[in-house]
Formats: C-alpha cells, sequence, structure tokens
C-alpha cells in the first residue's frame, strides 16, 4: 500500500494549553468523516512503512501501539498522590507491543522497549500513539475531558470497553521522542 | 486547528492525524521547533 492509497490529513492544535482529551474531542466532533482517527502524541515518529497496512488490518476498534493486559493498583502505590501508568497498572501481569525511546542523553542511541507480543487484545494503551476506527467513533466514543494528561489513556480504553469495543495493539513501529512514563 | 498536510486524493481509506502540541506554528514553520510526524 502507497500514500496513493489513503488519504491522509494532518491536524494539529498549535500553542495548545488545554488538556489533551478536550482537545482531541474537539477534533473528533469537527473533523470530516474518516475511516481512522490516530491521536498522536507531538514527540512520535512513525517509523513504519507498513502503518496504514497494520492499521488497516487490525480486528481491533481502539488500536495503540503498545499496551497493558492487565489494570490493578500495584500494592503501595501512592495513587492519590501520583499517576499511575499503565506499565505499573499492569503489575507484572504483562503487556504487547514494541516501542523505541530517542534518548537525547545518550546521543543517537535509541532505548527499545519491547513489551510483548502484539496484536494482542489488551486492557490498555499507551496514550502515546491512539486509533479510533469509525466504528469507535460512531459508536459514540469519547475522550474523559476530567483527565489533562495523564489517566486519559486508560480511560478511554475503559470507556470503549464498557462499550463492548475491542481495545489491542498493532505491531507497529514508532519512536517516542523521550522515555516518557512507559518504559518497562 | 490548522490543517497542515492533505493529499487530497480519496482512496480506499481515510486517516486523519490529530496532534496537539505546546509549539507554536511560527516555530513549527520557521524550522526553530521540530515535530516529528511532520
Amino acid at each position: 500500500m502507497t500514500l496513493d492509497d489513503v488519504l491522509v490529513k494532518v491536524y494539529v492544535e498549535f500553542g495548545n494549553k488545554e488538556g489533551l482529551p478536550k482537545v482531541y474531542n474537539n477534533a473528533i466532533d469537527n473533523i470530516e468523516k474518516t475511516d481512522f482517527i490516530v491521536f498522536v502524541h507531538d514527540d512520535i515518529w512513525l517509523n513504519d512503512v507498513l502503518f496504514f497496512d497494520k492499521v488497516i488490518s487490525s480486528k481491533f476498534d481502539v488500536i495503540g501501539a503498545v499496551g497493558g493486559l492487565f489494570w490493578g493498583v500495584p500494592k503501595g502505590f501512592p495513587i492519590d498522590e501520583k499517576p499511575l501508568i499503565w506499565t505499573m497498572a499492569t503489575c507484572g501481569k504483562g503487556a504487547s507491543g514494541f516501542m523505541l525511546h530517542d534518548l537525547h542523553t545518550y546521543g543517537d542511541h535509541f532505548l527499545p522497549s519491547s513489551y510483548g507480543y502484539a496484536p494482542l487484545e489488551t486492557i490498555t494503551l499507551d496514550g502515546s500513539n491512539i486509533i479510533f476506527t469509525r466504528k469507535a467513533v460512531e459508536s459514540g466514543l469519547r475522550w474523559d475531558e476530567d483527565f489533562n494528561f495523564h489517566w486519559y489513556d486508560m480511560a478511554v480504553c475503559f470507556s470503549a470497553r464498557e462499550m463492548g469495543l475491542k481495545v489491542g495493539t498493532a505491531p507497529i513501529l514508532l519512536t517516542h521522542g523521550s522515555v516518557g512514563a512507559s518504559v518497562a | 486547528m490548522t490543517e497542515v498536510f492533505n493529499n487530497e486524493n480519496y482512496g480506499k481509506h481515510s486517516f486523519t492525524f490529530i496532534v496537539a502540541t505546546q509549539t507554536t506554528e511560527e516555530d513549527w514553520r520557521s524550522g526553530k521547533k521540530e515535530l516529528p510526524l511532520m
């Protein structure tokens, strides 16, 4: 598949000061109908020449590059004081997908995070790259605007699953421009 | 939202990317700040 086979549009909310869910919902409600909406952080490189093929062939309704197979609060975690990241919420019980991290402190070296086999149905997805299919959008899936920059990715996965939508990973190669909070 | 790319070729599948950034459009267009996706 080449770019001739797909319509690609990119919208950027420059100078953003809002929480991501608010920006994302605003986009859903205002852009033209599309088969896939790719919500992506501003420090993500798409390295995968088969990105479109892998997303199109996915059997999931909400798709990410990496995610967790379990969600729980680790024993002793101060959940009222700091956000629980999806990697911690797996409680060591499994994850899916692969991601490179661009570690500026190590020159041109990249840190690979290999979480596990993909594609797999997951409980959570990492918010650096989450894709809604048309089915997800038309089912009414929206981001929870009670959150800003944490929790929102797990929350939308919970919402999707409650709606009967399938959440899972695709074996997409991405590079995250930071270690982020998702390093396994 | 600012549309920054559109290949204007409706094919079999359509993808719309949404990026939120603190970077200003001026800084991006001048090359002062990089947005990897673009």
